[in-house]
């Protein structure tokens, strides 16, 4: 079933259309969930949620702005992302409670994150492919290392070394804290 | 992600503003870079094209990213693991056959290793379609179609065509590429059904990266295969010093006879003790010297070897003819195989007491081996057998006065008023270096000389 009739599916009969949808699409959300996530309960916990958050927003889809996969794997990344966040808090909070958030949603904060946004693209505009996609697994897809290096055909090692040149290269590049 | 700092986190943060693109999002799978390399690897070794080396690279490139494509994914179930296994013996046998025919002992397992190769690609296609439609089913997805089962299939009847069909006709040729069309086609689309289900594949985790091993598997292959072939097509002489005793009476006495006789004595002073003592009957003789460049049938002759042909009477119809050949100084020392092939008087006259003799000089000494002639016979159109003496020879590395000759006898019958004999001296041009071949049975650069003698008077017809 193409994207089209699945969006079809969807307008005229919305449960089989999900049900198609997650038949279609689930692997690859619990893919990206995967790699944020790697607690199996969490991963579940997590793909239920974005099931039922495309469930209510799917309408919101514009095909003109990109393909589904896109969409798809974008709503499972921040929705993974967000529910990590949202551990990481919970375990600070109880054992660090005087730690301030790291980032804070100011209007700011938010003009900045975009700007850098802008940047980054420009440079990632300009990585050869294998290294933007070595970017994007660590950065946008958050995976591990290992599953990097096993996915790309590369040792550990290997991933590591070219995954810190390139963050070096980024650094320089977008100016970032020196100290680390 | 405990070991981000500060910056790994704002980059992540900002990335969830920058969806990747759609090549990115296309090759971000567990799955891709493997089934690309596992289709290209069946590809590249169902075929063969047997020209530009191409039936020997190709293949190459194959195995190794068979056994990438199938290590990525030997964890995902155990037929991938078969696969894993099968693909690494593949490339084990191929670069053993690879090695194997840059020497003389291919000819044994010539035949015997394509068919293995080829059982273990089918071992191949099946055990991917195996592997695929237990990852398929081990989340409850059933592939609708089953394109990997007809890719078995179709290359099944390749297989079944190139064994009844070695040498394929046109209309066979046609039938093979289609067989390989709808195998590339039925492989792509085994791959793009894993488009829908693919990320529940599990990549193994690898000690060699894919680049390191790849210029692993291909530097050791060359290099090996460069040393074989050099050490195959260099074949060993085994030369000794010339001494230079002194003559017996009796030689000397043959030798100042020959000389009256007419036999040119640069030729003559090549000649051992041993070979005079079977001169010593002689009562005439005539030569022939002969350089390809001065002679107007030889014009486009690729290199100049000069030749000097000896006919010595050694009784009424018995007649012992000499071939000696000298190369010139300016002959490429790179150049390793060499073969003269001398051929005698057609008609049934078998030539005996044949020999020969390899001469050099290294570092100022004057060396000599025996040429190892060997006699060999075929039918001629006419239905008579024609005799030939060959040897297949290397001077050795860094020498100089790089000649030789070689010899034979013959009895005339009663109908011949006359000998006939010709040499053809041989050089292995480069691009026979690989797979290696004999001389005689391999394309090669030619000089030769031909000359008849007449028995009444004793001369050479001209």
């Amino acid at each position: 079933m193409s994207d089209a009739e699945l969006l079809e599916q969807l307008q005229s009969a919305p449960a089989d259309g999900m049900e198609a949808l997650l038949a279609k699409y689930g692997p690859l959300l619990r893919y990206v969930i995967g790699g944020i996530l790697r607690d199996p309960q969490d991963a579940e916990d997590c793909f239920s949620e974005v099931s039922l958050s495309l469930w209510q927003k799917l309408d919101g889809y514009d095909a003109g702005r990109g393909a589904l996969t896109a969409y798809l794997t974008a709503a499972a990344r921040n929705t993974a992302l967000n529910h990590w966040k949202a551990r990481q808090r919970r375990e600070a909070h109880l054992t660090e409670p005087a730690v301030e958030p790291a980032h804070q949603n100011t209007p700011e904060a938010e003009l900045l994150r975009r700007e850098r946004a802008e940047r980054l693209k420009a440079v990632l505009g300009r990585l050869g492919e294998r290294d933007r996609q070595l970017f994007y697994r660590k950065y946008y897809y958050l995976q591990s290392i290992s599953q990097i290096a096993a996915e790309m055909g590369l040792t550990e090692r290997a991933a590591e070394g070219r995954l810190y040149r390139l963050r070096q290269q980024l650094r320089q590049e977008l100016g970032g804290d020196k100290d680390a | 992600m405990p070991e981000w700092d500060a910056f790994d986190l704002e980059l992540a943060d900002s990335m969830t503003d920058l969806t990747p693109p759609e090549q990115t999002l296309r090759a971000v799978t567990p799955w891709r870079d493997a089934v690309r390399r596992i289709v290209l690897g069946l590809c590249l070794t169902c075929f063969t094209l047997s020209f530009w080396y191409l039936q020997y690279v190709l293949p190459a490139i194959g195995a190794v990213e068979l056994y990438l494509g199938f290590r990525t994914l030997r964890r995902t179930n155990s037929w991938f693991r078969a696969g894993w296994i099968i693909s690494a013996c593949k490339a084990i046998l191929l670069y053993c056959n690879l090695l194997l025919l840059a020497t003389p002992f291919s000819g044994k397992w010539s035949a015997a290793l394509p068919v293995l190769s080829s059982v273990l690609t089918f071992f191949l296609f099946l055990f991917l379609r195996q592997g695929l439609r237990q990852a398929a089913s081990s989340i409850a997805q059933t592939p609708k179609r089953d394109p990997a089962l007809w890719a078995c299939l179709w290359y099944l009847v390749l297989m079944a065509l190139a064994l009844f069909w070695p040498q394929p006709g046109f209309g066979v040729f046609a039938v093979m590429v289609y067989a390989f069309c709808r195998i590339v086609k039925a492989l792509l689309a085994a791959a793009a059904e894993l488009e829908d289900w693919g990320y529940t594949v599990r990549a193994a985790p690898v000690r060699t990266r894919a680049r390191q091993l790849r210029r692993l598997f291909f530097a050791s292959l060359l290099a090996l295969v460069l040393l074989a072939s050099l050490a195959s097509n260099h074949l060993a002489i085994d030369g000794a010093p010339v001494e230079q005793t002194s003559e017996s009476a009796e030689t000397a006495g043959i030798r100042t006879r020959l000389a009256a006789l007419g036999f040119p004595a640069e030729q003559l002073g090549q000649l051992p003790e041993t070979e005079l003592e079977s001169l010593a009957e002689a009562d005439a003789c005539c030569f022939e010297a002969y350089t390809p460049s001065e002679h107007p049938n030889q014009a486009n002759v690729p290199f100049e070897v000069t030749f000097t042909t000896v006919y010595v009477r050694l009784a009424e119809r018995t007649i012992r003819t000499y071939h000696f050949f000298s190369l010139p100084e300016e002959t490429p020392r790179t150049v390793w195989q060499n073969q003269i092939t001398v051929y005698t008087n057609s008609d049934e006259q078998r030539p005996r007491d044949i020999t020969g003799q390899l001469r050099w000089t290294s570092d100022g000494t004057a060396m000599a081996a025996d040429l190892p002639l060997e006699l060999a016979e075929e039918l001629t159109y006419f239905g008579s057998t024609q005799y030939s003496c060959q040897a297949a020879f290397s001077f050795p590395f860094h020498t100089a006065d790089r000649q030789g000759w070689a010899a034979f006898t013959t009895d005339l019958r009663e109908d011949w008023f006359g000998m006939h004999s010709s040499i053809y001296y041989e050089q292995q041009p480069y691009k026979s270096f690989y797979p290696w071949t004999p001389l005689s049975n391999a394309a090669s650069r030619r000089a030769w000389a031909d000359s008849v003698c007449s028995l009444e008077p004793f001369q050479i017809d001209p």
